[in-house]
């Protein structure tokens, strides 16, 4: 093995630690030889190139962690090095035997502190660290039978100290985060490193996903089989709800929110746009405390009213169950030792990092003698609770610290530091060494459990940096488990692309996604319809700087102008007063303080597609993307339309916009959710039709300028010419972009789009017709038989009287039409099944 | 011995349709040594057709029910018929000392004492704080039999607390009634138990009713036409002991309990989640009347 030939040479790990890549004597350990020649010889063109499709590739896909920070209002990219950790097959093997065994103790604990509560009647825990838990959940008392299982996904985060003894720092299962990191970064590597992947026998992850998705269905309260999963999430703004909606996608479960779920007869419902759907299982992302404000903290606004009964009365699962948190508490890991001896009869299989609970009095003695080598950890999470690291604290802090504990030593966990282990990673064509952690994952299988032969590895932002943590800013890694070809188990390697199997409900289209879906297709043409508008006046205005032919600016900026601010005062009688006009289109265009203009709007579409991520396509989700970086563009410094950044950002736009209205064309299936989409569109379409129109015909002169800037905007100039040369005529022009129903821009033809489109939906099943479908009746009669020609005749007075009413009636029923669908599809609330029995007289 | 019935009605307006609302009711009388409930009727317009009814992890009966019709007022009425025959315990004779009370409450291996230690420790709403654990130490020193002690106490409260409902909302945290000593029975009976656990003894918050019309001559009780609050301190070697604060009154045949938790939000006699509604209006009407036998 010649290291030193290729770029990998002169990898050097610190000493002291243990390296996942070298061994002591410098020489690379078993498992990595092959490998390592194989990515010795990958050149550093080759590794740039996969670095800058590998950034691409993340930010394509809006991989993200969300950080709560103030500063930082923009979700941060995913950060993955190119380099997975490697670990071979028999390592993981033995993990996963002594990490079943904790995670059944865990389970073990969890139905006795929920169920008999021996540890307590035994004096094997004090009282204090069940009673005063905050985790501990009072209701979740004999809410399972005493058997069953709490626990269906179980986390450990661990760390390889210098003998290379793996220890557990922590055990995740209230609401473990992660597995959906770790599949897409499985999926990322597959697509930068499929030969290489492939050729490592590295095991696949998928059975471990199946083993996961047969476990969650078969624990349907009553047997079906398609149980309804949904996975419970607190919300977009949750750091890791990129792999929520991940996990939701890739499962084939639908994600919800609280506010899309019910309770009614002690059943959990899904409220859908068809109606309600029993729901079977819950996948929750949300701590247990919050799940339910009926019973669990009552402030929560991202819990479901009732769940708990649901649980209660046998009718809903919940994974991993109610209460589960409450063996996350760090002081736990000082008594599983015991617990372990006393449930099993067994020592501990994989030990956890030394840990004191300073509520003893010798525990906590030996913590504040050797506080200046320890963590000291809350005994309990909650708000303001946090972890310190003693050997970077000051002086000053640390005299707190300890004043803090001996006023309540039952509040405080010591902690001995682990010297993590490091692994190299790629940086600049070179490997450098950092620390890392590992978060690996179980789930129950037959009597036991099967662990993911892969995980989350996550390693420090700096080289001597010790300690590793997301929040910090650090970095994540894939986990290669390579498949040793002795193992008997009957693991699969990994190949081609992953993960698995999509299963889709076709009628679960969620109210709240049916609305945001729709309010993201009303943002998206809102923009268009503005980038449109502003790219009209910019050019009026550029081009015809002191032109008497400015004035047709006017209907254009009556369209823009922030609500209870008149057009008027940007024009004298007969001259359009250019700065002030000027003014108006960059605060139209850039001012985020109103959130009407065109990047707020931006801001709106990103906003709602973030919550509707998982029904977008990759690519769809792409174009958006591109949208994001458009709506960070800062006003030209000259504040000059003459500057050419503004028409660029809005072609820019455009471009944007059509090609993500041509995806969804393309791309999306013909689904209750595109509908909705579309129908948002077609709305607020007619609208700006609408709006414009009525500016245009009503008030305004229509000299030949107006007509043409008309079409322009309207994208129908083409079509008008075929047709009647270059004759602009009022009545004519009013024709193409009101009647003719075969111009994609006109209003004939959002009106008949409507109707096809809302003639899908399900309240056309109710039997009689539905106000929906009045309202939309109504529009498309009255734009149908309505004329050009006659609106336009008459006095000045009169005309102006006609088209006035007639774009009114008009947009006053497509409002109508917007609320009565909020009121049938969106309104989170109102609909309840009918508990009666289904008999049909007749 | 007495018997009595009671009449309590809530009474929501809201000012926009709530279209679904869930409840939770700690409003049954409990049953115990001291007191029996004879009967109990729940009722609401409009009517549920989900009403569970369970016992809680305190012992209490909890009731749970949803009206899933669009509203715009609720009413939840309980009917209940209960015999007390609770005797109040003479303080005097209790002469524990403070001091070994605590002891034995921070032993962990007194598992005899598991159910009262349930209530030792903080809650949101019972904190145990250095300011709580100085004024109960004012009473409550190691030396200091518990009975004078804890009479001391509740004599301290009638005299430098006043009754004041306006001074106090339901979310005023207990050091706030300790710095401006006022409130209602819930703030002084909290504000007790918060000062016993932070001295290092158990308490539990105590839900209930007194008696609406008091017998001619007796003065009248604050607290009644309403729910009541008091607590129950538990002393090892004698049990719990129901005390009322607000009165200054070791609990006896007078207060009719309803439920034991650690603080109010434990065992409020109505809670519930609304989904609409916008602003509401509550109003409680509680009569309690003896029967005569």
């Amino acid at each position: 093995m010649s290291l030193a030939n290729n770029w990998m040479g002169g990898y050097a790990p610190p000493s002291g630690f243990f390296d996942e890549f070298l061994d002591a004597e410098g020489q690379p350990r078993p498992h990595w030889q092959t490998l390592s020649s194989k990515l010795g010889s990958i050149d550093q063109d080759g590794w740039q190139r996969r670095e800058r499709q590998l950034v691409r590739l993340i930010h394509d896909n809006g991989i993200t962690y969300n950080v709560y920070r103030e500063s930082e209002t923009d979700p941060r990219p995913w950060n993955l090095d190119m380099l997975p950790l490697v670990l071979p097959q028999a390592e993981i093997d033995r993990l996963e035997t002594a990490l079943s065994q904790r995670a059944h103790l865990l389970n073990l604990v969890l139905q006795d502190v929920y169920g008999r509560q021996t540890m307590l009647q035994n004096g094997q825990i004090d009282p204090f660290l069940v009673f005063a838990s905050p985790s501990f959940l009072r209701p979740c008392h004999g809410l399972l039978p005493a058997r069953a299982r709490h626990i269906q996904l179980y986390a450990a985060d661990l760390t390889r100290s210098p003998d290379g003894n793996w220890w557990v720092l922590g055990d995740r299962v209230e609401a473990a985060s992660g597995l959906g990191y770790a599949m897409e970064n499985r999926m990322l590597m597959s697509r930068i490193f499929p030969k290489v992947l492939g050729d490592a026998n590295a095991l696949s992850l998928s059975p471990f996903i199946r083993q996961f998705c047969r476990n969650v269905e078969s624990l349907a309260p009553s047997r079906t089989d398609s149980p309804n999963v949904a996975m419970l999430t607190p919300g977009p703004r949750n750091e890791t709800y990129f792999e929520q909606s991940f996990l939701a996608r890739n499962l084939g479960y639908t994600l919800a929110e609280g506010s899309d779920l019910t309770v009614h007869n002690n059943r959990l419902y899904m409220k859908t746009i068809a109606g309600v759907q029993p729901i079977d299982v819950l996948l929750r992302r949300v701590d247990s405390s919050w799940c339910d404000p009926l019973e669990l903290r009552n402030e929560s606004l991202l819990g479901i009213p009732g769940l708990v009964n649901a649980v209660r009365q046998g009718n809903l699962v919940v994974a991993n169950a109610l209460g589960s948190g409450f063996v996350e508490s760090p002081a736990m890991l000082a008594f599983l030792p015991w617990f372990c001896r006393s449930f099993l009869g067994e020592s501990l299989e994989i030990p956890s990092v030394a840990t004191w609970w300073c509520g003893q009095p010798t525990e906590m003695k030996y913590v504040l003698e050797n506080i200046d080598r320890l963590a000291i950890k809350p005994t309990f999470y909650g708000p303001g609770a946090r972890s310190y690291f003693c050997p970077q604290l000051s002086s000053a802090e640390k005299q707190d610290l300890v004043a803090r504990i001996k006023a309540q030593p039952e509040l405080y966990c010591g902690q001995e530091i682990v010297s993590n282990a490091t692994t190299p990673v790629y940086e600049d064509g070179r490997l450098q060494s950092r620390h890392f952690q590992l978060r690996v994952f179980l789930v129950p299988d037959g009597n036991g459990w099967s662990m993911l032969p892969g995980g989350l590895a996550r390693h420090a932002e700096q080289k001597d940096d010790l300690i590793v943590s997301m929040q910090a800013g650090g970095e994540s890694k894939d986990t290669w488990v390579l498949r040793d070809p002795l193992s008997k188990s009957s693991r699969k390697t990994s190949r081609g692309s992953e993960p698995p199997s999509i299963r889709r409900n076709a009628n679960d289209l969620p109210s709240r996604t049916a609305d945001n879906l729709f309010w993201l297709g009303r943002y998206v043409e809102r923009a268009e319809s503005q980038a449109r508008l502003l790219r009209a006046l910019c050019h009026l205005l550029v081009d015809q700087i002191g032109g008497e032919s400015q004035l047709c600016a006017l209907p254009f900026l009556e369209q823009i102008m922030p609500p209870g601010d008149d057009a008027k005062r940007l024009a004298t009688e007969d001259q359009l007063d250019f700065p002030l006009a000027e003014a108006a289109v960059l605060d139209a265009t850039y001012d985020l303080e109103s959130s009407e203009s065109f990047l707020s709007n931006l801001t709106h579409i990103e906003r709602t597609a973030e919550r509707v991520k998982e029904r977008l396509s990759i690519d769809t989700w792409k174009r958006l993307q591109m949208m994001r970086d458009l709506a960070r563009r800062e006003r030209p410094q000259t504040n000059s339309l003459l500057e050419e950044d503004t028409i660029l950002l809005l072609e820019a736009s455009l471009d944007d916009l059509s090609s993500f209205i041509g995806n969804v064309a393309e791309n999306m299936t013909r689904s209750q959710g595109w509908r909705f989409l579309q129908i948002g569109r077609l709305i607020e379409r007619s609208l700006a039709i609408c709006f414009l129109l009525d500016s245009a015909f009503q008030r305004h002169r229509q000299d030949d300028d107006l007509l043409s800037k008309l079409l322009d905007w309207a994208d129908s100039s083409i079509t008008y010419r075929r047709r009647y040369l270059n004759t602009l005529n009022p009545s004519r022009v009013l024709d193409l972009l009101c009647c003719d129903v075969s111009n994609p821009r006109s209003l004939a033809f959002q009106a008949e789009t409507l109707r096809e489109l809302l003639a899908a939906l399900p309240h056309g099943n109710f039997g009689s017709r539905h106000p929906i479908d009045q309202i939309a009746l109504r529009a498309y009669s009255r734009i149908g038989l309505m004329e050009p020609a006659s609106l336009l005749a008459g006095g000045d007075k009169a005309r102006r009287g006609k088209i006035g009413a007639f774009f009114e009636k008009t947009r006053s029923d497509i409002m109508k039409l917007s609320t009565a669908l909020a009121q049938q599809y969106f309104a989170h609330t109102a609909r309840s099944v009918e508990s009666r029995p289904k008999t049909f007289i007749g | 011995m007495q018997t009595y019935r009671i009449q309590h009605r809530t009474t929501y307006e809201y000012r926009y349709p709530v279209t679904i609302s869930h409840h939770a009711a700690h409003l049954k009388p409990l049953t115990s040594h001291e007191q029996t409930c004879q009967s109990f009727r729940l009722s609401m317009t409009p009517d549920s057709s989900d009403l569970v009814e369970r016992r809680d992890y305190f012992g209490n009966t909890t009731h749970l029910f949803s009206i899933q019709r669009a509203h715009q007022t609720l009413e939840v009425e309980s009917r209940s018929h209960v015999e007390v025959a609770a005797q109040a315990a003479n303080l005097a004779e209790i002469a524990t000392p403070c001091g070994e009370i605590r002891q034995a409450m921070a032993d962990p291996s007194r598992t005899d004492l598991l159910d009262a230690k349930q209530f030792l420790y903080t809650t949101e709403l019972t904190p145990t704080l250095p300011e709580l654990q100085a004024f109960g130490q004012r009473f409550l020193s190691d030396e200091q039999p518990v009975g004078s002690a804890l009479a001391a106490m509740l004599q301290a409260f009638r005299e430098e607390f006043e009754f004041d409902p306006e001074a106090t909302e339901i979310s005023t945290p207990v050091l706030e009634v300790l710095e401006k000593r006022r409130g209602v029975c819930q703030d002084f009976a909290q504000l007790m138990i918060a000062a016993l656990k932070s001295c290092g003894i158990a308490a539990c918050y105590a839900s209930g009713y007194i008696l609406t019309n008091p017998p001619p001559g007796q003065e009248r009780l604050i607290g009644a036409d309403a729910s009541h609050a008091w607590l129950s301190v538990h002393i090892p070697g004698h049990g719990w002991i129901d005390l009322d604060p607000t009165n200054n009154l070791v609990c006896s045949d007078q207060h009719i309990r309803v439920a034991y938790g650690r603080d109010y939000d434990d065992v409020s006699m109505l809670s519930g989640a609304v989904t609409g509604g916008g602003e509401q209006d509550i109003k409680v009407e509680v009569t309690v009347h003896p029967v005569e036998i």
